[in-house]
């Protein structure tokens, strides 16, 4: 018995969305209940991921024009995510020269 | 293409400073903060003129042979270009006024924080013109990690850092909003395009998705444009940036991601229940905005803080042009002018905070007791930008707000109707800020200062104070032919 006997030979549509939005869900719990900016940071990927999946799956239920436009979507997304990753990681290597922690409890310079 | 000459420009004196960044030396540094500066301003008017030229036959037909992957990516059409003059002087500006805190505050690494400010300039720019989502996306994060970056430019000082750790977790959690919206709205129409959206819309079988779509996108924008409940991180990251930052980030990225809610909404979903849903969230963001940032700007003892909840108040205003766009014309041109009475009056007023921190290193409202006696040149200009501010005539604000005004009672207004209410907190907010602009002056005036010893005022942030002075007193001269334009051009933007 072969992996394709198992598995329908689409998956609907509506699967994926909840898929994402489930991971969009844990990626905001993990951005409220999360005290360290490398946590923080890691859930906002995971909810960037969850927005992947979600275009994703439109484009392939998507027809002609829309289907490219969506995969160009999620190339560019990555890309720029990455970007985003990378500046944030650096200020948190800034955070951590300086306080020796990353604990957003720790962030109450700024008050007022 | 001529249309892209203002972001080219940008471009070109970004590149120029990364350039310079590899051989620094003081006197390269200086000749870019003044040449660039010189040439960003000397481009405002340049893409003034575009704007003027976009109005045209002849410059519509210039705009209709454009390039395809130019002409369905990017509108080149008057409202787009009269904010890349905005994006032009504010970064022409914010090079001229940096010029001597850079000197005192940063020894190296100087060029690069000139270099992103263009290039998050240019951001702005496209974010203004943009018509599809991909490259309206693609702005926003350009200008935000830019932001990210310029935040955490003093990388010694913890209240830098940590103003940027605060901006980046909040700013990447609300692009995430954003695209989640963006998703859906992709999902549902199959198209990117704001007018392939509002056409495979027109049905008006679209379910309850797509206004939470557009409610999510709307969270994004609300965000870069601090409208309250969105705009925590305002205060903090204004206070611990650096204040040329600080002044920039007041200015650009919340003036450009106005014009893209204005440019995306109206056109993109001008349907009935989305339409419903997001004008709802509009309506509630504009007065919270305008009056939580007036009421706590009241009591800040920090001045870099007051201006942050002022700045809040200010988006407010201007989402109440946002507001109306789907009803009038006179929308959009309210919210251009307010936006270069907003430019110029708030950029005023930083110039004067670090050409007076640059002396003192202070920016408690307290340090500023007696300024009257130690530099009439930074008070009067602070009672001149402050009045402006509050949007008593003649100057610049009052303009702004007339405007606003205008385009409001232009839709046909009636007693009791939502946006009546609008206004009328609108008036009611003015009053408020008279308060603490005017107390700031009057501390100024009135109080004994801490020490007699005066404040000199270094050659670039005084030009720039009287620059940003020359725009607020003259605005109003150029309300007739802001008008004569307005009934000339029927097409404002390119739909």
């Amino acid at each position: 018995m072969s992996i394709e006997d198992i598995l329908p030979e689409t998956v609907p549509t509506g699967y994926y969305l909840v898929f994402a939005a489930l991971l969009f869900a844990i990626g905001l719990f993990g951005l409220i209940s999360r005290r360290n900016a490398i946590g923080m940071l890691l859930s906002i990927e995971i909810m960037l991921n969850a927005v992947n999946v979600n275009i994703a799956a439109f484009s392939r239920s998507g027809v002609g024009e829309g289907q490219v436009l969506g995969q160009l979507l999620v190339v560019f997304m990555i890309t720029v995510a990455v970007a985003e990753a990378a500046v944030g990681l650096a200020i948190i290597v800034a955070m951590f020269k300086l306080r020796r922690t990353v604990e957003a409890d720790e962030l109450k310079l700024l008050r007022g | 293409m001529i249309y892209l000459i203002p972001e080219l420009l940008l471009v070109l004196v970004g590149a120029i400073g990364l350039v310079i960044a590899c051989a620094p030396s003081r006197e390269r540094l200086r000749a870019y903060t003044v040449l660039g500066g010189v040439a960003c301003i000397g481009g405002a008017v340049g893409a003034g003129y575009l704007a003027h030229l976009a109005t045209t036959a002849e410059g519509a037909q210039i705009a209709e042979s454009a390039p395809v992957y130019l002409s369905t990516t990017l509108a080149l059409d008057p409202f787009s270009r009269v904010f890349a003059a905005l994006a032009l002087l504010v970064c022409g500006l914010t090079f001229i006024f940096s010029k001597e805190y850079l000197e005192r505050r940063l020894d190296d690494h100087q060029p690069e924080l000139l270099a992103i400010i263009a290039f998050a300039s240019m951001g702005m720019c496209t974010l203004a013109a943009a018509r599809e989502l991909i490259t309206i996306w693609f702005s926003v994060e350009l200008l935000s990690v830019c932001g990210y970056v310029l935040a955490a430019f003093l990388k010694d000082d913890e209240r830098s850092v940590e103003a940027a750790l605060k901006y980046f977790i909040l700013g990447a959690t609300s692009s995430v909003f954003m695209l989640f919206g963006l998703s859906y709205v992709y999902g549902l129409t199959g198209r990117l395009d704001l007018v392939g959206i509002m056409e495979a819309t027109a049905g008006g079988n679209i379910g309850v998705l797509l206004p939470t779509a557009a409610v999510l996108m709307l969270v994004g924008f609300g965000f870069k444009v601090a409208m309250v409940p969105f705009h925590m991180w305002c205060p903090d990251v204004y206070e611990g940036a650096p204040t040329p930052v600080t002044a920039f980030l007041s200015v650009g990225p919340k003036l450009a991601a106005l014009a893209a809610l204005a440019r995306v909404f109206s056109i993109a979903f001008p349907h009935d229940t989305a339409r419903v849903a997001w004008e709802g969230v509009l309506f509630w963001g504009a007065i919270l905005s305008m009056t939580l940032g007036n009421a706590v700007a009241l009591k800040q003892s920090n001045i870099k803080r007051m201006l942050a909840y002022s700045s809040i108040a200010h988006a407010g205003y201007m989402l109440v042009a946002v507001f109306v766009t789907l009803q009038t014309d006179m929308a959009l041109a309210a919210l251009s002018v307010y936006a270069f009475a907003y430019l110029f009056m708030n950029l005023g007023a930083f110039a004067v905070i670090i050409a007076f921190s640059n002396h003192t290193r202070s920016d408690s409202v307290r340090s500023y007791n007696g300024l009257a006696i130690r530099s009439p040149y930074l008070a009067w200009s602070w009672v001149v930008f402050g009045i402006s501010l509050v949007g008593l005539p003649p100057l610049a604000g009052f303009l702004g707000k007339v405007f606003i005004i205008m385009a409001a009672v232009d839709t046909g207004l009636t007693w009791g109707s939502p946006l009546m209410w609008l206004l009328i907190v609108l008036v009611l907010n003015s009053v408020v800020s008279l308060y603490y602009y005017i107390g700031v002056a009057g501390r100024m005036f009135f109080k004994p200062p801490v020490t007699d010893e005066p404040v000199p005022v270094g050659g670039g942030v005084g030009t720039a104070i009287g620059i940003c002075l020359a725009g607020t007193f003259l605005m109003v001269l150029a309300a007739g032919p802001i008008i004569s334009a307005i009934q000339s051009s029927a097409l404002f933007v390119l739909r």
